[in-house]
């Protein structure tokens, strides 16, 4: 038991001082880290401020009737499941599929763009093309869909429906007006 | 059996180091990585992606030199007993991400998938034998220690 404490005693003075370490290096770096990460408020594509935005201010402009989402994931995540009434456009097959999907975009809709999470690239890819498509009030909720889904907010898709038939009733899958453009 | 053991460890602290260089060098992709698995808050990413990667790095020195052999062993069973239940939670809600194991989320060190998960299972059972079998053969000091029994015979 004594052995084993001081294994554990042992394994944590490491961990403390080489952390320490790295903290220090971090300090005396001149591209050095906040210890606290803060998401930025917005960045900018293609010469165009895109805020990002969380899933709760994203749901403020589900229902407002003038706002489209965009799924950029895989056209086969986007099967399984995506924010209701969304549309997909992923980046790798963006100008092919965009001609689909423009005519429920209108010029002046909200586009909020969405993907895996944070630091996925796609939701960021697809903006860059809808700027050049004359786009300009583009949104990214950049924690993606996942925090979308458990803050319980409205998806379809085949794992909502198999969600829905199993609990039969209607869990998560709500209706929404749906924004300019959209049938 | 001291040659298995051997060969863990070297093996274990072998892709500890190769793992770690990016990190150390480029906290803030290996921040994004973190971020990506959508565990811990995205507020300590930073803390994260600042500490653990000189962990990894010592252990993984200390594990090629047999210094602190069974200390640091824990210290690698621990983190990749850690980096396997992300990977396993990453993958059983979905989620189509880089594994930031040996590059940035940029980069192309791999999707998490059952691959990954089986890899690091893997690596996690070689520790594992490392922490539990370690009889400091090979260690820095054993083989000082041998040379100086032989100087002063």
């Amino acid at each position: 038991m004594k052995k084993f404490a001081g294994l554990i005693i042992r394994s944590l003075a490491i961990a403390v001082v080489f952390g320490a370490v790295g903290l220090s290096v971090n300090m005396l770096s001149s591209k050095a880290l906040p210890l606290v990460y803060v998401p930025p408020p917005e960045m900018e594509i293609s010469g165009v401020k895109v805020p990002l935005v969380n899933e709760h201010t994203a749901r403020t402009y589900f229902d407002d009737g003038e706002t489209s989402f965009l799924d950029t994931r895989k056209p086969e995540d986007y099967s399984e499941s995506h924010v209701k009434g969304s549309l997909s456009l992923s980046p790798d097959d963006v100008t092919e599929a965009f001609p689909d999907v423009q005519p429920l975009l209108p010029l002046d809709n909200r586009i909020v763009l969405y993907c895996y999470g944070p630091e996925c690239d796609m939701a960021e890819r697809v903006a860059g093309f809808m700027i050049s498509m004359g786009y300009k009030k583009l949104v990214i909720m950049s924690a993606g869909l996942r925090p979308w889904e458990a803050a319980g907010y409205p998806v379809d898709g085949s794992r909502a429906r198999e969600r829905h038939q199993k609990q039969g009733h209607g869990a998560h899958v709500q209706d929404r007006k749906p924004a300019r453009g959209e049938n | 059996m001291k040659y298995v053991v051997l060969g863990a460890r070297l093996l274990i602290g072998a892709l500890f180091v190769y793992a770690s260089i990016y990190k150390v060098f480029d906290p803030a992709s290996f921040a994004g990585s973190v971020r990506n698995y959508l565990i811990v808050p995205s507020a300590w990413s930073n803390l994260i992606a600042l500490t653990l990667p000189w962990v990894e790095l010592a252990a993984g020195i200390f594990l090629i030199l047999g210094i602190e052999t069974r200390p640091s062993a824990l210290l690698t069973t621990g983190m990749l007993g850690m980096f396997l239940g992300a990977i396993v939670y990453a993958y059983s809600i979905g989620l189509d991400i880089d594994c930031g194991c040996f590059g940035s989320a940029a980069g192309s060190s791999g999707r998490i998938g059952l691959l990954t998960i089986a890899r690091d299972s893997s690596l996690f059972l070689a520790s594992a034998f490392v922490l539990l079998m370690d009889r400091g053969d090979f260690s820095i000091s054993a083989i000082l220690g041998s040379r100086f029994r032989l100087l002063n015979a």
